[in-house]
Formats: structure tokens, sequence, C-alpha cells
């Protein structure tokens, strides 16, 4: 697999979204609110069911471990 | 791929005894067990998937079995079902296991669907044509050689290719419909809020939907029926009731006021398309005892150059958590060509030095082109169209210029601009290759599409 050049990439990305943006000048002006309509902003606050196995499942994903604990390396990322 | 049954007829065996959810189960296993290696559909089976398929069996004898009872249904991989891996077809999570199911799992066990495995995809749902996945490319069984169509390429594939009896995707720009398409099955994208995110890996939260795919109309709205309605897990679901589509398939269509677009006829580069689809749809017209309309559809042409913009701010968001602490590996990393470009960009033109203009301009033609759907509807009731300007290319050919592959989302993405519904269904072949036949219907007229399209599948 040949390795991804990120300067390369990031660099056509903007080309793309430049060209885009452009292109959308002759659109024109909208009025009103430009967001997604929705009945409410937040989640329901109802109590699922406790899942007993989650906690087991949730650390058999994690790279690192030390019993209970996930661990990460401060700043690694 | 002719399926043997309908899902009519498949169902009908299956609440009659004349085939054993567990029967169905196993002569999946086997087509999968013969087939896969070529076309490369299914990334994980179910091991349990026999055993699930016996213990429903015995809610189907004792009369109590959900409305999808005994019916296989292969899974997008970035779909999070509990103990399956959901690895967006990424090496990011390659070694990650579902911890939950989503809201749309939950719903298909609750009417005892059995999940057969879990399918191939664009890595994190970026991409059309079903090549750029971690795990190899998916090859289409309705044109071997060619492209299944992407994101929803093995779930497109599966169907065609008798994995499954149905298939769930999920489409952003049209990753259900164009794969549909491409693999001669019916797929459909839900209005937005109509099925729950929750459990969905975001491709592009303020487009993204789940949805099905099935060999005819009515396994694609017995699986909608299934999988749609609120949640309190996701709080962009609208608690509009859920017609059971799979029942009002029987009402009649007729006297539809149907729109076909001056623009999206310009739009297509393979006129070939455009003809079958023109004349299809006359067909279905006389059928029916519906006009057809010359509409207009102002800036539908900037459809491509408004959604990018949004797709690369969101999907940068939304990979933030992929960093390889609690799970899998760092994106970036990890990760291929178009999933990067997307989050480079979307990092690029997210910087505060911009002042969100990149996003800002792209929401405001997003509101133009979805006022501009907005109006149609109120002349006609539905709007036909081409799936894709041009037929599904062979795999492995060479494009570097990722344009290329935008242009294949022409017709689709303006149905997940405007937040409506459409649907894809077969409307013939054009050297061999599938072509399918886009409807659209207003936002919550799943019922009104369904009609539509179970009326051309007959033609």
């Amino acid at each position: 697999m040949t390795a991804l050049n990120p300067e390369k990439i990031k660099e056509q990305a903007k080309a793309i979204m430049d060209e885009f943006v452009k292109a959308l000048d002759k659109a024109g002006e909208v009025s009103g609110e430009i967001g997604l309509e929705r009945e409410q902003a937040t989640r329901e606050g109802k109590k699922s069911k406790p899942d007993n196995d989650f906690r087991e499942r949730m650390l058999k994903n994690a790279p690192k471990k030390d019993s209970d604990y996930i661990i990460a390396e401060r700043k690694s990322w | 791929m002719v399926a043997a049954y309908s899902t009519e007829q498949k169902l009908h065996l299956l609440r009659k005894g004349g085939l054993s959810a567990a029967e169905n189960v196993k002569g999946f296993l086997d087509v999968i067990r013969k087939k896969n290696r070529q076309i490369n559909a299914i990334l994980h089976v179910n091991n349990n998937a026999v055993a699930e398929a016996k213990a429903i069996d015995k809610k189907i004898k004792s009369g109590k079995a959900g409305k999808i009872a005994g019916l296989a249904v292969a899974v997008k991989s970035n779909i999070s079902v509990t103990g399956l891996p959901v690895t967006c077809a990424s090496k990011t999570l390659e070694n990650y296991y579902g911890t939950f199911d989503a809201d749309a799992i939950a719903r298909i066990k609750a009417e005892d669907g059995i999940i057969i495995g879990m399918a191939n995809m664009d890595e994190f749902a970026c991409g059309s044509s079903g090549e750029s996945s971690a795990f190899g490319p998916t090859d289409n069984p309705a044109a071997p050689g060619r492209i299944p169509g992407g994101t929803s390429s093995g779930s497109a594939a599966s169907v065609a290719a008798g994995f499954c009896d149905l298939a769930l995707g999920s489409d952003t720009g049209g990753s259900i419909r164009n794969p549909a398409s491409h693999c001669g099955v019916v797929g459909l994208k839900p209005s937005y809020g109509r099925v729950s995110r929750y459990g969905l890996v975001d491709m592009t939260m303020s487009f993204d939907q789940i949805g099905p795919l099935s060999m005819d109309t009515h396994g694609a709205a017995l699986l909608l029926e299934a999988i749609s309605g609120k949640s309190g897990n996701d709080a962009t679901t609208m608690s509009k009731d859920v017609p059971k589509y799979s029942q009002l398939l029987k009402n009649a269509t007729k006297g539809l006021r149907i729109g076909m677009s001056a623009e999206f006829e310009e739009m297509c580069s393979d006129k070939r398309i455009y003809k079958l689809i023109e004349d299809l749809a006359g067909k279905f017209s006389a059928a029916t005892k519906s006009s057809i309309k010359k509409i207009k559809l102002p800036h539908v042409d900037l459809a491509i150059q408004a959604y990018y913009p949004i797709v690369y701010v969101e999907f940068f968001s939304g990979t933030r958590k992929f960093d390889g602490r609690k799970y899998g590996k760092k994106i970036e990393d990890s990760c291929g060509e178009e999933v990067l470009r997307r989050i480079l960009g979307g990092r690029e033109i997210s910087r505060a030095e911009h002042h969100g203009t990149y996003y800002r301009k792209a929401l405001k033609a997003r509101k133009l082109i979805a006022e501009g759907f907005e109006k149609a509807f109120k002349e006609v009731d539905v709007i036909i169209s081409p799936t894709t300007p041009m037929l599904p290319h062979k795999l492995g050919t060479k494009i570097t210029d990722p344009r290329v592959m935008y242009a294949y989302d022409a017709y689709t993405i303006p149905a997940n601009l405007a937040g409506s519904c459409a649907g894809v269904v077969n409307a013939g072949k054009i050297e061999g290759i599938p072509v399918g036949l886009q409807i659209m219907a207003p936002a919550f007229k799943e019922e009104l599409l369904l009609q539509a399209m179970a009326e051309i599948e007959k033609r």
C-alpha cells in the first residue's frame, strides 16, 4: 500500500473546498435560520436499564488497560 | 440474481412452517461460504445466527413472533451490534467490537429479525464505489467486475448475491441508493429524523440516515416499519407516527403529479440512462393515470458544492473520538486517503481564521436547494430522476481526482440536503448493467414513496 502524503492531501482538499465554495457565490442570499429543524435540543432524561456486561465489553476494546482502568499516555494524541 | 422467493412469500413460508428460521439462516450461510470470497460483501458472519434462529422458531410456533421473524438481515459495519465487529471497514477499528445495540438493531431484534453478519462498506462511509474498504473491495454480483457502488456496498451486494433477505445501510449523500442502483436492488433513504441514528458511527450528522435494502419494495417497507420511530437516544428523531408501510403498499397509486426536472436531464452524462428513466416514468404515469410535469429545481446543480464542505467539517468533528485511547487506533495514522482528505480538509476549513465562511456558505446553499424542493413539492407529489449520472466503472479503474467520484452523487445528494425521503427501484439494464430509478417524496411521506416504488416495480 502506497504511503499517504498528508501535506499533499491537505492541499488538494483545500483546493477542492475553495473551488466548491467559490461556485456557491452564485447561489445568492437566504433569509431566516439556516440550522436543522428539530423538536427538541436535548435527549430525553429517561434512565435506561443498567447493562452489567457493558464494562467488560468496553474494557475488551481498550488498547491498554490495567484491571478496571484504561491506560493512555498523557498528550500522546 | 433472482431471489427464490419474494419477501412476502418468504414470510408466509416462515409463518406457516414451510421453512424454519434455522433452515433459512443455514441456507444463507451456505451461499455466503460458497460465494463471499469472490464478492467480499460480508466482513464477519454472526456465528450465533443459527442458535438465534432456533430461538425465533419457537416464538413462531407459539404464534408470538415479530413482523420480520426469521428473516436474515445483513448490517453495514458502521452500525453497532453488541459483540460483532463494528469496523467501519477501517484499520482504525479493526479490533473494535460493538458494546451496545444501535436503536435500529434493537428494533430488528424486537421484531425477531436475525443479524446474519456485518457487511463491507467504503471506509467510514467515505466514498461512492465500494473500493475504499481496508478489507478489500466488494464485487458487484449483478455486474461482475464492476463496482457495486457505495458506501453501503456490502449491504447492496449481499442482497443481490442472495446472502440475506434484507440489509441495513446508511445514506449521507446516496450511500444506500447508489449501490442499490448499481446492484439492481431496492434501497430507501428515510426522511431525516425518521430513523434513530443512535449507534450509527457518524459520517455527517446532519445528513446521515439508516435505511433498508431488499430485493423488493415489500421487504424495504417491512424493515423501515421495524426500525422507524422516535427515540429518546436521538434528539433529532421526530415524534411522527410510524405508518404500517408494508400494509399500505396495497393501496392503489393513481393520479399522481410526477415531477421531472430539466436541470436533472442536463446533468446526466450518459444520456442512455436518462432515456431509460424517462421511458419507465412514462409507463408508470400511463398505468396509474398520473401526469408528468416539467419542474424547475433552482441551484440543484450546486448540490455537490453545497454538500461537501458540510461533510468535510462535520466528518472532521465526528472523528475526533478516534484518538486510539479508549478503543481502536488514532484515525489519522490508520485510515485511507479519502478519509484523511476529509479530516484534513475539514480541519483546515473550520479553522478560526476562516470565521466559519466555508460551512456557513454551504449551509446557505443547502437552505436554498431545500426551499427549491419544498416549492416543487407543492406542484408535484413525487420527483423522478436517475440515481447516478453514469454507469458504474470497472473495479480497479484508476481515478486520481476525487471530484470524479463526487460526481456520482449529483442526483442523490439533493434529498439529503432537503431532508426528504428517496428510494430506488431497478429500471432495467444498459450493457447488462443494472440502472436504478430514483423517486423522491416530501419529508415523512414514506408511505407515498413506497406505494410509487411498488407500482414502478411491477413494470
